[in-house]
């Protein structure tokens, strides 16, 4: 690890974000922090079968996703243990799925420093 | 129970009604609360509330004023009960909670999309005036599908209308530079916003190397609807530039050619190809047209009785 206290070198994080545009962002300040972004990708399915099958350290998931919430990688993240941040456009709570609560959830637009910190704390905290 | 009353409850005849216990014609979730309120009542208290009535499918919702009446000695002898249908005012109650939510949500995810836009724009712009020109761009391609989409109540959008709009200041009074053929195509509204910045894109394009940069250019845009077995099928457009400077393909790739390439693929599982044909650019897009996104909003006006 370097000295930046936000460093995310070599942490592999998988990004689950529908919009073009706002994956595309994530993406940019993972990787510019040193992550190794997975993905990003746009449905469920997708984002499953990564969330199953990659070596994960730690998930970045958009609520809202097509068809439906994200809660299905959520629960196939938590099953492998592999800690995750959700970010979402809802400010309601009751939004949230329902069996999912707990984890941290980060409202869009949300800092480039904000993201980092989430992620940094989630691999630490993980890795103790 | 009157003539009103009787429609109220689908009924025609009071002979329907005889023998009906008032509580049996409220749903079982509200029969305690009701019953409560009847005792009440019955107590010499008035009462009113809402309840979900129990032999109506889909269920109907009544308000319903309970007032004693006394004989000479303050005694209650019967009760007196007014009932109102209130269903479509519930209804719009919760359709308008679901479109304050998702009008909360879009805004949000808009200003994370729009920040992502500035933060892309930046990186590939040389300068503050390229910087300005290209974002007001795209943002106002954004803002012309919002505010046209808002013009239809959310509930799509006519291609050959929005393309239009977008194309207009590009037309600069020579009708014949834009030719757009096509049948009457609804967009839904997650398809309008993300077709609407890719076409803008390629109008930007247009206007700096192509069609669009010389008077004697020209661009089709043809479009047909694929009808689909099992879904709403796909729209198939091309777009294509005639009488413009020789087109070479691009040394690299800029952010609006990215966008172009990969925005319908990623958001929409669609496909756009384009070509830097020496003639001109044509690209091919091909979109399914199911609302993958469908909105709370589209999802409760449907659901209006």
């Amino acid at each position: 690890m370097t000295t930046d206290p936000d460093s995310l070198d070599g942490v592999r994080v998988l990004v689950v974000e529908d919009d073009f545009d706002v994956a595309e962002a994530l993406r940019l300040v993972l990787a510019t922090a040193g992550a190794e972004v997975i993905g990003p990708v746009s449905t469920v399915e997708a984002a499953c079968e990564l969330a199953k099958a990659q070596p994960l350290d730690a998930a970045v998931l958009d609520i809202a996703l097509s068809p439906g919430t994200s809660a299905p990688v959520a629960r196939t993240l938590l099953y492998r243990g592999c800690p995750f941040v959700f970010v979402t456009g809802f400010s309601n709570v009751e939004m949230l799925p329902e069996e999912l609560p707990g984890h941290h959830v980060l409202v869009k637009p949300v800092d480039d420093r904000t993201l980092r910190a989430a992620i940094h704390m989630l691999v630490h905290r993980a890795t103790g | 129970m009157n003539p009103a009353g009787l429609r109220l409850h689908g009924m025609t005849n009071v002979s329907e009604i005889i023998g009906e216990v008032f509580l049996d014609c409220i749903c079982e979730t509200d029969r305690p609360r009701v019953t409560g309120l009847l005792e009440q009542a019955m107590g010499g208290h008035p009462a009113e509330f809402e309840f979900t009535s129990s032999f109506h499918d889909p269920p109907r919702v009544f308000t319903t004023s309970l007032v004693p009446l006394n004989d000479a000695d303050g005694t209650v002898v019967r009760i007196m009960g007014v009932a109102q249908e209130i269903t479509e005012r519930i209804d719009a109650r919760q359709r308008q909670k679901l479109m304050v939510q998702e009008l909360d949500h879009r805004v949000k995810n808009n200003l994370a999309a729009v920040i992502s836009i500035i933060q892309q724009t930046a990186s590939r712009s040389e300068s503050v005036r390229d910087f300005e020109i290209a974002l007001t761009g795209r943002i106002s391609s954004m803002g012309l599908a919002h505010e046209m989409l808002a013009e239809t109540g959310w509930q799509g959008l006519q291609l050959h209308d929005m393309l239009g709009r977008l194309l207009e200041p590009y037309r600069r009074d020579d009708a014949s530079r834009i030719d757009l053929r096509g049948a009457a195509i609804k967009l839904p509204a997650a398809v309008a916003t993300p077709i609407c910045m890719v076409v803008h894109e390629l109008a930007v394009n247009a206007a700096k190397y192509g069609s669009f940069s010389e008077n004697g250019g020209r661009v089709f845009i043809t479009w047909q609807h694929e009808p689909g077995a099992d879904d709403h099928g796909h729209l198939r457009l091309t777009w294509s530039e005639t009488g413009g400077p020789p087109v070479s393909p691009p040394t690299s790739r800029g952010r609006g050619t990215l966008l172009i390439e990969r925005m319908l693929g990623y958001q929409l599982n669609g496909e756009a190809r384009l070509d830097f044909e020496p003639a001109g650019v044509t690209c091919e897009l091909r979109v399914p047209l199911a609302d993958r996104h469908r909105s709370f909003m589209a999802g409760a006006e449907e659901s209006r009785p």
